[in-house]
């Protein structure tokens, strides 16, 4: 197991967290219950694509692996300038 | 818990001086327990080689403190949290004080040790930094003699220190020589609290009417040890330039010798040093702030 | 393989006196939740890193995962079953209030961190120090904004208050 000890899963601390602002998009879905639908595991896929996404716009260079640490940023940001 | 706790034996003497007769008397066998935030992950781990230790956190003997004009004294018992809350720390040594609000978290804070922190001897530590720019000198005592050594020759190699078996680290002195420098600090870690070093630096210069007279730089992370560079200081004396500037970077990367590890690469470490140095010596040219960076 | 006798170790809990048989090594943590019956405490990672085995020892903050039995004869310790007072009912409304709890394994810790500061603080704390105050503990359900808020509600209800 690549990170078994707390110490290296650098999860993120209260100093760390950027402020989250949370918006419901209530959209009914038709084979679910009352129109729900599960939100514990289809979160999980979204963030990192829209994240990285994001970074390329900003910096031009295609980014191919996670996590994007600053090690990889500073890799990629100084591929830009090579 | 992966270690078999019956295997461990800790006792708890009462005095200084019966923990050292009892490391006296069988040297090598008894090993000092100070706060205990380093030693314990390795008994969880399964990981902690020695067996026997005697409690050292709460001995009034490695709790004194001394004021005179020249020096301050703290005992070697002295928590993360009392430093922060030392008055004439928060005066005259901002970075050590910076240092140990940087370190683990308020938990660790309040039973981590700086003379544990020295004696655990890890390259990563964020107080050592600061301790070589104050130029600090550490007292070492046994049951049979007392030495103090400038804390710059202590760390010999990695986890090796100038330290016999019997000894304990009883006090840390610090020089009152640094009011009047222009003091830095900065930790780059995994994440901003919580965080073991990726690169530590610690700098302070005397500059008078624009130019430095005297420099002290001191990095973690990028070494066996912690590390005083000392040819990058020489490299800075005079009317700082932006030729001087890079020179240091140049010779600072030729100092340091980091390496690829779980936390982090050589040549992110190599290039976070020097942009690092850099920030330093220009804030040296900007007009003094309040605080340290 | 040489072992160690079991010790007798005395300290307080929650004000009584109470004496374990333990070896000198054993965690606190262990005691406090196996021997001692006071499983509020809890066990998170066993590395000091994530607040969730927070404890009081003579009223400052620690991880008891950290803390071997025998260093803490004659000390006064505090669990999350002993704390009490306004400070306390002020942060327990407040988590209730703001939802800073789901799976609740980091809040007994969270609940200590955010006493303690409130404590420490003699004027209203500002979100940065709040964000301090509890960066020795995790949280992998809220994503702290909850507790922020559950912690900043609580401050201004009790500043200056605590004992």
């Amino acid at each position: 197991m690549v990170n078994s000890q707390m110490t290296n899963y650098i999860m993120p601390t209260s100093a760390d967290l950027p402020r989250i602002r949370v918006f419901f998009e209530e959209v009914p879905y038709a084979h679910g219950p009352g129109g729900a639908k599960g939100i514990g595991e289809l979160p999980i896929d979204g963030p990192a694509p829209a994240i990285v996404n994001a970074i390329e716009n900003a910096i031009g260079v295609s980014i191919k692996r996670i996590p994007v640490t600053p090690e990889v940023l500073m890799e990629a940001l100084e591929s830009v300038h090579a | 818990m992966r270690s078999y706790l019956p295997a461990y034996d800790m006792r708890v003497p009462l005095e200084l001086d019966e923990a050292l007769e009892t490391m006296a008397r069988e040297p090598g066998e008894w090993k000092p327990f100070a706060g205990g935030t380093d030693l314990m992950v390795l008994l969880e781990q399964g990981k902690l080689a020695d067996k026997k230790f005697l409690s050292v956190a709460r001995l009034k003997g490695l709790r004194g403190f001394a004021l005179t004009d020249d020096h301050v004294t703290l005992g070697a018992m002295i928590t993360y949290r009392q430093v922060q809350t030392t008055a004439i720390l928060k005066q005259e040594f901002p970075l050590l004080c910076r240092a140990a609000y940087e370190t683990g978290g308020i938990a660790t804070q309040n039973r981590g040790t700086l003379g544990g922190n020295i004696a655990n001897a890890s390259p990563a530590a964020d107080s050592p930094p600061a301790l070589l720019v104050y130029d600090a000198e550490l007292e070492l005592v046994s049951a049979s003699r007392t030495r103090w050594v400038p804390y710059a020759g202590f760390h010999l190699g990695y986890k090796r220190m100038d330290m016999r078996p019997e000894e304990v680290i009883r006090n840390i002195r610090l020089p009152r020589t640094k009011k009047n420098w222009r003091q830095y600090y900065r930790k780059v870690g995994t994440r901003r609290a919580q965080a073991i070093s990726k690169v530590c630096f610690a700098g302070a210069a005397l500059v008078e009417h624009g130019e430095i007279g005297d420099v002290r730089i001191a990095l973690g992370s990028v070494a066996p040890t912690v590390l005083r560079c000392r040819k990058t200081e020489a490299l800075l004396r005079g009317k700082l330039t932006a030729e001087m500037i890079r020179a240091a970077g140049d010779e600072l990367a030729r100092e340091i010798q980091p390496i690829d590890d779980f936390r982090s690469t050589a040549r992110y470490r190599m290039r976070v040093a020097q942009k690092l140095l850099e920030e330093f010596l220009l804030g040296l040219i900007a007009p003094p702030a309040g605080e340290p960076a | 393989m040489p072992e160690a006798p079991k010790v007798a170790v005395s300290f307080a809990v929650n004000g009584e006196p109470r004496t374990v048989e333990a070896y000198p090594m054993a965690r606190l943590l262990d005691i406090l939740r196996r021997d001692l019956r006071l499983t509020g405490t809890k066990e998170g990672c066993g590395e000091g890193e994530c607040g969730a085995c927070s404890v009081l020892i003579d009223g400052e903050l620690v991880n008891s995962c950290l803390v071997p039995v025998a260093q803490v004869e004659g000390c006064r310790i505090t669990t999350i079953e002993g704390i009490s007072g306004e400070t306390l009912r002020a942060v327990q409304e407040a988590f209730v209030e703001c939802g800073a709890a789901q799976c609740g394994i980091c809040t007994p810790g969270m609940v200590l961190a955010a006493v303690t500061l409130i404590e420490r603080h003699s004027a209203q704390p500002i979100e940065d120090d709040v964000r301090n105050g509890l960066a020795g503990n995790l949280c992998r359900c809220t994503g702290y904004m909850r507790i922020f808020e559950a912690v900043m509600q609580a401050c201004e209800k009790s500043v200056g208050a605590g004992a």
